[in-house]
This record gives C-alpha cells, sequence and structure tokens, in this order.
C-alpha cells in the first residue's frame, strides 16, 4: 500500500511539474515591443513547395513567401505592379517585355537572371498541374542578361494578371534543373522570406530575407502551424498559442468578434456558386425557362441560411473583387413571375428534370434547398449526388440536365471565367457546361480577352453582364466569405480574396492589451 | 520458444501478402480518379491524361499489383502521389510520433482502468462499482473528437494549463502537449480495461483457493496482488494488447483533433486524396505493428503463467522426440 502511494505521489509531483511549466505560449520579443515570429493556424499542409505543382490554397498561402513572381496584383489598389520585373512594355498585342530587377538574389545566392525568368516559366508550361495559368505563352525569349521578351500565340489582354499568380514564380535555374524533384521539400526562391524547416502535418517555418529587394520583412519568422480542426484553430487563436487563424469556422466566427481580444476579418471571396442549365436539352434550351429557375430561387436564404450570412447573393459569374464585375442585380426571387414564365414557355404544369452535384456535404445541401424551391412552382426536380470524377466526367460529355458548380477566378481576370464557362469554343471539359454558343456571347468575351485598353475590356464585361443575365444560362448564386481571426495586436494584415494572404508587412506587438 | 516466434513471423507473411491484396483492390475499386483529385477542379482533361501516364495508372489493375508486390519485396514501397516523397521516410518519420502517443494512451488506460476494475471487482454491486460501470459505458461510448474539443475547452482554453494542439519538441514541452491527446485516446480504452479486469477478477474471486487463502490469515492486499490479480492477468493483457494495437492504427480522430503530426493523421490525409502508395505503405506498417503486438502478448503469457511456459517448452521437447525415434 505504501508503494503504492509512494508511486501516486510521483505522478502527481511528474503532473504538478508539466502544470508548472504552463502558461500560453509566447515567442521573443524585439526592443520594440513586438515578437519575432507570428504563429498562423492553417487548415492543411503544404502538398509541394515546388510551386509550379503545389496549388492548394494552403500551399501557396505558404510558398508564395519564398517565391516572387514577374509582377503582382497590389491586394488593396488591385493594380498590376511591379516585382522581379522593374518594369514593362507592351510591344504589340502579342509581344511583352519585361527589364528584369538587378541585384536580386536567390536564397542560395545565386543572381536572378533572364535566364532563371525563362527556365520557370517554361517549366510552369510544361507542368500538368498550373499549365492552364501560363499556357497563353508561345515563347520566352532572352534578349539579354536582364530582359526578356514573352510572345503569346494570341493576343490575350489578362497575361499580366496570369503572370502575377503565384504557379508562375520564378526559380532558380541552376538549382532547380540539377535535381527537378529538389523543390517538393528544399524550396529556393528569391521572396521574402527563406525556407527554415518543415515537419510534415506539423508546421513550417520561414525565416526572413533581409536581402528582399523590397526591404527585409516586418517580423523575422513565420510559422505556419496545421490545425486541420477548424475548432481547433479558434481555441488556438483564443488561448493565444497562435496569433492569425484561416477559414474559420462559420458557427466560431460569433465567439471571434465577441472576444475582446480578436478580431474577425472577412471579405467576399473570389469563387461564386451557380447552376449551370444545358442548353443542349429540353427544356433548358427555352430562354423562359431558364429565367424562370433563376427566379425560383431564394438566394439571400440560403445565404442567410446554410451559409449564416457569411457570403452575398451572385449577381455575376464573376465576385465583386475580379476585374470587370459589373453588378447588373440579384435576380429577384419572384416564384409567381416564374410560373408565369413557364406558362409562357408552354409548362404550365412544370416539368420533371435532374439537379446533379459532386458528394460535397455543403453543395449537397445548397441543391437540396433549390430543389425545394423549384418544386414550388411546379419543377420535380431528381437531386443526385455523385463522385467528383464522374461528375465532371458526365457534365463534360453533357448528360446533365442542371448541376451546381462552384469556379474560383484565381487569376483575379473577368477573362478566366468568362472565356472558360461561356465561350463556345470552350464548351465541356474545358468549363463551359451550359453548352453556350452564341456568337454575341463570344464576341463580347473576346474584346474582354484582346483588347488592351482596360476601358475597353470593362465596357465589354459590362455588356457581356447584362446580356448574359437575359439569357440565363447560368442561374448565379451565392459568393462565399474568406475569413481569418486575428489577435488585436496584429498588425498591418490584409486579407487575400484567395487566401494567398501576404504577412511580409505584419507585425504583432507582444501583449493583445 | 524460438520455434513458435519465427512460425508465427512466417506467418506474417500471408497476413500482409492479404492485406495488401484487398487494401490495393478495394482502394481501386472506389470511385475517384487519383490525378483528377491531385490536379483538382480546374485542371484540363489533357493534364489528367498526361499525370494518369505518369503514375502509371493506365496499366491493368494486376499488373499495377504485381509490380507493387515485387518493388515491395525489394524493400520500395514507391513514392506519394500527392508529394512526391518515398512513402517508407514518411511512414518511418510519423510512427514515433503515433508510437508516443499510443504508449501515452495506454498508459492512461492502465493507471485508470486496472485499480478501477480490481476495486470494482471486490466491492461488486457497491455504489463505487456501479459508478465505475456507469462511467465505463460512458467512457466506451463517447466520440474521441467530442471529448477531444472538451478537454480543449477547458483545460486549454478556461484554465491554460495544456496547448490545444501540437506536439511540444523537448521533453517537457513534449510531455505538456502529450496529457490532452493521451487522456482523450486513454478513457476509451480504459473503459475497456476497467470492464474486463472487473469480470477477470470476479471469476478469480469465487475460487477455492482464494478461500484457502483468506483461511490461512493472509490480508487482503496479498490476496488481491498475489492470488486474484495474478491469475485474472490473462485476459487482461490480451485486452490490453488489443487496445494498444487499436491504438496504434486507430489514433486518426485524437490525431486530427489535437494536430499530432502521426501516423493516423497521414492515412487520412493519404485517403482524402486517393494517395494509394502511402495508405498501402501505412497499412502495411501497421499490419506488421498489429502483428508484432499480437506476438508479445503471446509472449508475456509465458512469464504471466508458468503454465504456458511449460507447454511451449512440451512442444518443443515432443517435436525432438518424434524427429529422435
Amino acid at each position: 500500500m505504501k508503494r503504492a502511494l509512494a508511486i501516486l505521489l510521483v505522478l502527481v509531483a511528474m503532473i504538478s511539474a508539466v502544470f508548472a511549466m504552463g502558461g500560453k505560449e509566447s515567442g521573443s520579443v524585439n526592443e520594440s515591443g513586438y515578437k519575432d515570429t507570428i504563429k498562423i493556424a492553417i487548415g492543411a499542409d503544404v502538398t509541394s513547395f515546388d510551386p509550379h505543382i503545389g496549388k492548394e490554397t494552403p500551399a501557396v498561402a505558404v510558398t508564395n513567401h519564398i517565391y516572387d513572381t514577374l509582377v503582382r496584383v497590389d491586394p488593396v489598389t488591385d493594380e498590376v505592379v511591379p516585382q522581379i520585373a522593374e518594369s514593362w512594355e507592351i510591344v504589340s498585342a502579342t509581344e511583352y517585355r519585361f527589364h528584369i530587377r538587378q541585384g536580386i538574389k536567390f536564397h542560395n545566392g545565386e543572381d536572378l537572371t533572364a535566364d532563371d525568368v525563362k527556365y520557370s516559366l517554361d517549366r510552369a508550361i510544361a507542368s500538368a498541374a498550373v499549365s492552364y495559368i501560363v499556357d497563353f505563352i508561345d515563347e520566352v525569349i532572352i534578349e539579354d542578361d536582364y530582359t526578356v521578351l514573352v510572345t503569346l500565340d494570341a493576343p490575350y489582354a489578362p497575361a499580366l494578371r496570369n503572370l502575377a499568380v503565384p504557379f508562375a514564380a520564378i526559380v532558380p535555374m541552376d538549382y532547380t534543373s540539377a535535381n527537378e524533384d529538389i523543390l517538393r521539400t528544399a524550396p529556393v526562391g528569391s521572396g521574402p522570406y527563406k525556407f527554415e524547416s518543415w515537419s510534415q502535418n506539423d508546421s513550417t517555418k520561414l525565416v526572413a530575407n533581409e536581402e528582399y529587394y523590397d526591404g527585409a520583412p516586418a517580423t523575422k519568422y513565420l510559422e505556419f502551424r496545421v490545425v486541420p480542426e477548424a475548432a481547433q484553430r479558434t481555441i488556438a487563436l483564443e488561448t493565444g498559442e497562435v496569433d492569425l487563424a484561416y477559414d474559420p469556422l462559420t458557427a466560431d466566427k460569433q465567439r471571434i468578434r465577441e472576444n475582446d481580444d480578436l478580431v474577425l476579418i472577412s471579405a467576399p471571396s473570389l469563387t461564386c456558386y451557380y447552376v449551370s442549365m444545358n442548353m443542349n436539352k429540353a427544356p433548358f434550351d427555352n430562354k423562359l425557362v431558364r429565367q424562370a429557375v433563376s427566379h425560383a430561387i431564394d438566394r439571400q436564404l440560403i445565404v442567410d441560411t446554410l451559409y449564416m450570412g457569411d457570403g452575398q447573393a451572385a449577381d455575376d459569374l464573376i465576385a465583386p473583387a475580379v476585374f470587370g464585375y459589373f453588378g447588373c442585380g440579384v435576380d429577384e426571387y419572384d416564384p409567381e413571375l416564374s410560373k408565369q414564365l413557364l406558362a409562357e414557355a408552354g409548362y404550365p404544369n412544370g416539368f420533371s428534370c435532374t439537379l446533379w452535384v459532386n458528394n460535397n456535404q455543403e453543395r449537397v445541401e445548397v441543391c437540396q434547398v433549390i430543389q425545394a424551391m423549384l418544386a414550388e412552382i411546379g419543377i420535380e426536380c431528381k437531386l443526385e449526388v455523385m463522385e467528383f470524377g464522374t461528375f465532371i466526367s458526365r457534365t463534360t460529355s453533357g448528360e446533365h440536365d442542371m448541376a451546381y458548380f462552384g469556379w474560383v477566378t484565381s487569376t483575379k481576370d473577368g477573362d478566366y471565367t468568362y472565356y472558360s464557362l461561356e465561350h463556345s469554343s470552350q464548351q465541356g471539359a474545358a468549363g463551359n457546361r451550359t453548352f453556350v454558343n452564341d456568337p454575341e456571347v463570344d464576341r463580347l468575351v473576346e474584346i474582354g480577352r484582346t483588347s488592351t485598353d482596360e476601358n475597353v475590356r470593362r465596357q465589354a464585361y459590362q455588356d457581356l453582364s447584362i446580356y448574359l443575365k437575359d439569357l440565363a444560362n447560368n442561374a448565379n448564386l451565392i459568393y462565399t466569405d474568406i475569413s481569418a481571426g486575428a489577435g488585436k495586436n496584429v498588425e498591418n494584415f490584409v486579407l487575400d480574396p484567395i487566401g494567398y494572404h501576404e504577412l511580409q508587412n505584419v507585425s504583432v506587438k507582444a501583449s493583445r492589451r | 520458444m524460438w520455434k513458435y516466434i519465427l512460425k508465427r513471423l512466417l506467418m506474417m507473411i500471408p497476413v500482409l501478402l492479404g492485406v495488401t491484396f484487398l487494401v490495393f483492390f478495394i482502394l481501386n475499386m472506389t470511385p475517384g480518379d487519383p490525378a483528377a483529385i491531385i490536379l483538382g477542379d480546374q485542371a484540363t482533361p489533357e493534364a489528367i491524361a498526361q499525370l494518369r501516364e505518369e503514375l502509371g495508372l493506365n496499366d491493368p489493375l494486376l499488373i499495377r499489383y504485381f509490380r507493387y508486390i515485387i518493388d515491395m519485396l525489394h524493400g520500395d514501397f514507391g513514392e506519394s502521389y500527392k508529394n512526391g516523397i518515398s512513402v517508407a521516410a514518411q511512414v518511418l518519420d510519423k510512427f514515433p510520433n503515433t508510437a508516443v502517443l499510443a504508449v501515452a494512451g495506454i498508459f492512461v488506460a492502465l493507471i485508470i482502468g486496472i485499480p478501477v476494475g480490481i476495486i470494482s471487482a471486490r466491492k461488486q454491486y457497491s455504489a463505487l462499482d456501479n459508478t465505475s460501470m456507469v462511467l465505463s459505458l460512458i467512457g466506451v461510448s463517447m466520440p474521441n473528437f467530442w471529448l477531444g474539443l472538451l478537454l480543449s475547452l477547458l483545460f486549454a482554453l478556461k484554465l491554460g494549463w495544456f496547448p490545444s494542439q501540437g506536439m511540444g519538441s523537448g521533453f517537457l514541452p513534449l510531455l505538456r502537449s502529450l496529457v490532452l491527446p493521451a487522456f482523450t485516446l486513454g478513457t476509451g480504452s480504459a473503459a475497456t480495461v476497467v470492464r474486463m479486469t472487473r469480470s477477470s477478477m470476479l471469476e478469480v474471486i469465487r475460487q477455492d483457493y482464494i478461500s484457502t487463502a483468506r483461511s490461512k490469515g493472509l490480508s487482503e492486499n496479498v490476496i488481491t496482488k498475489r492470488h486474484m490479480f495474478r491469475n485474472a492477468l490473462i485476459p487482461i493483457v490480451t485486452a490490453v494488447g488489443l487496445q494498444f494495437g487499436t491504438l496504434l492504427g486507430g489514433a486518426m480522430l485524437t490525431e486530427t483533433v489535437f494536430s499530432w503530426p502521426g501516423l493516423g493523421r497521414l492515412m487520412v490525409d493519404s485517403l482524402n486524396s486517393k494517395d494509394i502508395p502511402m495508405v498501402l505503405g501505412s497499412v502495411i506498417f501497421l499490419t506488421i505493428m498489429f502483428s508484432f503486438v499480437n506476438l508479445a502478448v503471446d509472449i508475456i503469457y509465458a512469464f504471466i503463467d508458468p503454465r504456458i511456459k511449460s507447454l511451449y517448452k512440451k512442444a518443443g521437447f515432443r517435436k525432438r522426440k518424434a524427429v529422435a525415434a
């Protein structure tokens, strides 16, 4: 008995020692009262540190600090601004000359020159994962050590915005070509932070690049911690274990708002969810039927209930933060108008059809609501849920009546969405799953794609938006929000609408009060 | 004894082949193209076709299976579809983290389960017994992820005693970060150990030799320790062994809730992205570990119960005699 008591006492002593080590985690603090490490909770690990492979948002949220691109889009002004290229000239509609900033060094000490730019863009074009962002490039010609001429297959107005996407990152040629797999786990770029360490499924640590061309970052270290459980990300933010938590649960957002030490930052994302109606199939070949479907859906109710207010009703295929957005008004929820339109179209008693969706719970729930709303106007809609690969392949071949999709305009330029989803040459796999084939749509999309005058482009997208509202081939439903929770002591954090939040200007005061 | 161990090790070969066959074919039967999953929503069909070719997914299933087995026999478990890193390296990197958690979990299960089980048996139908039985029922029924979140809310958020997530580096930070996941993982197993200890002790408690021990004037503590518990140990060791094997492979939820970088999470991520080489490698490794735990349990029997040890010896002796004849 005495031995048991002794063991118990030892255990209690051990646990007390562990408690004694307790208290909340805190990093080092510099002389000016700011932390030297920003700790960020992210939902998933980096799949690959190679920027031409790892394209998931959590991966890019880390790797965009390691690599730079030729140009970048300013998250505040939405303007294309210089990065590795200090300037550029549009020689002709199909030729862009970039003047590379001299004196930029990669993290391994190599100079960044035109060879690296050509090598990187050619490598991105050859990558199955990211080529769609840069496949407008015909050739990259080296004119001298610090000048490259990028020639295009055809005039392509969003070229600069595409080159600003992190998948078009510039990597060191000598280092990478010696071992094509090396960037996956030992990345070297020219960005504001250098790679320090990666523990799979645990954390990634980056250290400031003091020689960064734009000045050293505000905080010396970044530590991205992988916390897959969203509720735990919020708890870690509340306890102070992390300074920033990306993508909190909808249910946790109120908790963050109510906490005096924290702040919730939200903005509309670049994602739009929509129902595509197959114009090759009756009755969706009839514009009045498509308009009836659009007016039968109460978008605001879906946002308020399923998304708990975190989002907004969509009035266009592209989100407000995308170049070319022109809000021409959300289709009003009006079941009576829908019934009238159906009667005019020759379906006074409605009809039966199917709505397809891939096996994503959130998407399925939205479709269940749509199904119930369509039933109110007499459309008996059967919901079919299928695995993603099957869903994509069957909608590509045009077997569907209606299908529910989500689309991210990852270049922040309307062309990326309008060309893929609306142009007649893009039917099926490329994205046009309403199979719209309309000369006026094609004309407006092509003006937006080829004109180098931004005003002309904006006008074309405005006309297109109005035209598509009437055509109603897609019922645009919801723009989702993107959010992050932060301590009140976090300064200069700017939310990126895609999720590629940049942290080089962010600093964190030692105390939240 | 050694022959027995060798025999058991050899028996692992068909088990492993069976497991690889089942997992390989089931994974390939499930819907979803790994190439399409890896490349995501906006991939072109050409890019998907190119990746399928690079991953060798266009070859017939049987050819791919035999290729995998041949590579496996050469010690090559392939590379992850997702990140291109060697499967063996990733599994070996993450397994120690899972092992630490499983050992801590089973430690919690034992320090709660065995004393409570013994006390419950000795005071059968008392209020203490009933309470422990109800609590163990709750322990078995409560989902790990929910208990984990509750513990986090209380001990990390409200009291600030332990970190809510992650695995600390260094001895004391590791210990601190281990407490909540170990309790989450250990409580379910503790409930099983309590019930097994109680029922096993109750069987022994009614034996004649216990009455003899009491009539000899031995104290209750000595009777419990030397005569009851030792004789009740075999089923308890079996249950603990099974629980330990399960914890090694089944800590996925706890690892996810506490962001513990272990093998369970690696497997969940691999399953979600249909990373077949990664899933196969993890399953093979866990099968080997589970088989070793079972073997260790069988060997422990011999140390607990001399009769079993003599059986091993007799079997060897009989065989030697038969060969001599």
